[in-house]
């Protein structure tokens, strides 16, 4: 019972996609080229540093290729990852790092707040078919909340 | 059986999977601080702390300090060799250093590392481009990113069949090619992969790569004479030991022959 609670209050929100990064993507949802830059050089870091601490959920044995440099591929750039409440790409780091891709506030002040994914692990990686289940609804444009 | 790791084996089996895990890690992002390879880093707990703490050139100075190390150790530096601890090389990004990965190292708890981490055991070789080869008992992985080592470990062996774990990139609509590095990857070398496992005795093939039954498996196939089983859409493992693999996007596992067999 505690963990349904648990489950609706931490409605789990995808960032980071956009529909240059796979065909199967709604090509309505957001395109990358108009979040290059946006994100603030001061974060940057920050952001990266956050994403890369995140918990690998779900491998993808597939190299995505850079939006705009189709000479770099990126392995396992589809695998999934999470802190338990926000989901994302194995790749947006790099994207967020090379390209200072802007994402959204709510997560930007998520990140600064606690600067490291700190969740446990096997709890976060427990969940995986919900965080599959949510990442894939995104991907159609119907979010999972 | 080279045995890099073998002195974790006498640790609990859970420490041995960790050290495993967090060794290759450290060795990726080695090469990725060195500037060698690799877009994502940093992957292990070392360099994840290192680089929270603001100590991104530091971390880079290890990374490179650690290359250049191995590089000595290419050239017969014997101090050099001494330096890598437990004899660990970081060869990976290097090639041609399974020697010096073969320096100082024993043979204890090698069995205890198979079992605890899916029969993921050794490093085997390495292809003609310099990617490392990873091989197990009934599996080979080509590459050396942090995603095709989860794989390998969490995947729920098929009964008879050979796993091969490699990334794979569409190129067209219909078509895909693997990827090792991020370097397209033809089919002939990730034959020679699997013909450097002692353990692939002609057993049929199980691809675990993306769109692998978009082209590569056929050619797999025909170069191997072996029944070769490919997905037509992205492949993933969740990070949950044996574990088995799921074809994403509506997409199937498909069964291919060799051309010209009956099958």
């Amino acid at each position: 019972m505690v963990e349904l609670l648990s489950d609706r209050e931490q409605q789990m929100k995808v960032v980071g996609l956009f529909r240059e990064l796979d065909s199967h993507i709604n090509q309505a949802i957001q395109t990358i080229y108009d979040m290059v830059g946006k994100l603030q050089v001061d974060n940057v870091t920050a952001m990266t540093t956050y994403l890369r601490s995140g918990v690998p959920v779900f491998d993808v044995m597939e190299a995505s290729v850079d939006p705009f440099d189709r000479s770099v591929q990126i392995e396992g750039g589809p695998s999934l990852m999470s802190d338990g409440v926000w989901i994302w790409r194995n790749d947006l780091a790099y994207l967020v790092e090379r390209y200072k891709v802007g994402l959204p506030d709510e997560f930007v002040s998520h990140a600064m707040k606690h600067k490291v994914v700190s969740g446990d692990k096997k709890i976060i990686a427990s969940k995986w078919e919900k965080i599959v289940e949510a990442y894939e609804l995104a991907e159609k444009g119907i979010r999972s909340d | 059986m080279l045995t890099w790791l073998g002195q974790a084996g006498s640790a609990a089996a859970s420490s041995v999977v960790n050290a495993f895990e967090q060794t290759a890690l450290q060795m990726y992002d080695n090469a990725f601080y060195s500037g060698l390879l690799g877009t994502q880093a940093p992957q292990s707990a070392l360099y994840q702390s290192i680089v929270q703490n603001g100590l991104t050139g530091t971390a880079q100075a290890i990374g490179s300090n650690l290359i250049n190390t191995a590089q000595a150790v290419a050239n017969g530096n014997p101090t050099a060799i001494g330096s890598l601890a437990g004899g660990v090389a970081v060869g990976e990004a290097l090639g041609g250093l399974t020697g010096a990965a073969e320096a100082g190292v024993d043979s204890a708890g090698a069995d205890a590392l198979a079992s605890a981490t899916n029969n993921i055991d050794e490093l085997g070789s390495f292809t003609a481009t310099g990617s490392q080869i990873t091989n197990g008992s009934g599996i080979t992985v080509v590459g050396s990113d942090p995603v095709s080592l989860r794989v390998a470990s969490n995947v729920a062996p098929l009964n008879g069949a050979f796993d091969v774990v490699v990334h794979g990139v569409p190129y067209d609509d219909a078509g895909a090619v693997f990827s090792v590095d991020g370097l397209p990857t033809n089919a002939n070398q990730i034959a020679e992969a699997i013909l450097s496992n002692p353990t692939w005795n002609g057993q049929p093939i199980r691809l675990l790569t993306c769109y692998g039954g978009c082209g590569p498996v056929q050619e797999l196939s025909d170069i191997l004479g072996v029944p070769v089983q490919g997905a037509t859409a992205p492949v993933g493992v969740p990070q949950v030991p044996n574990s088995a693999p799921i074809v994403r996007q509506g997409g199937q596992w498909l069964n291919f022959f060799p051309t010209g067999s009956s099958k």
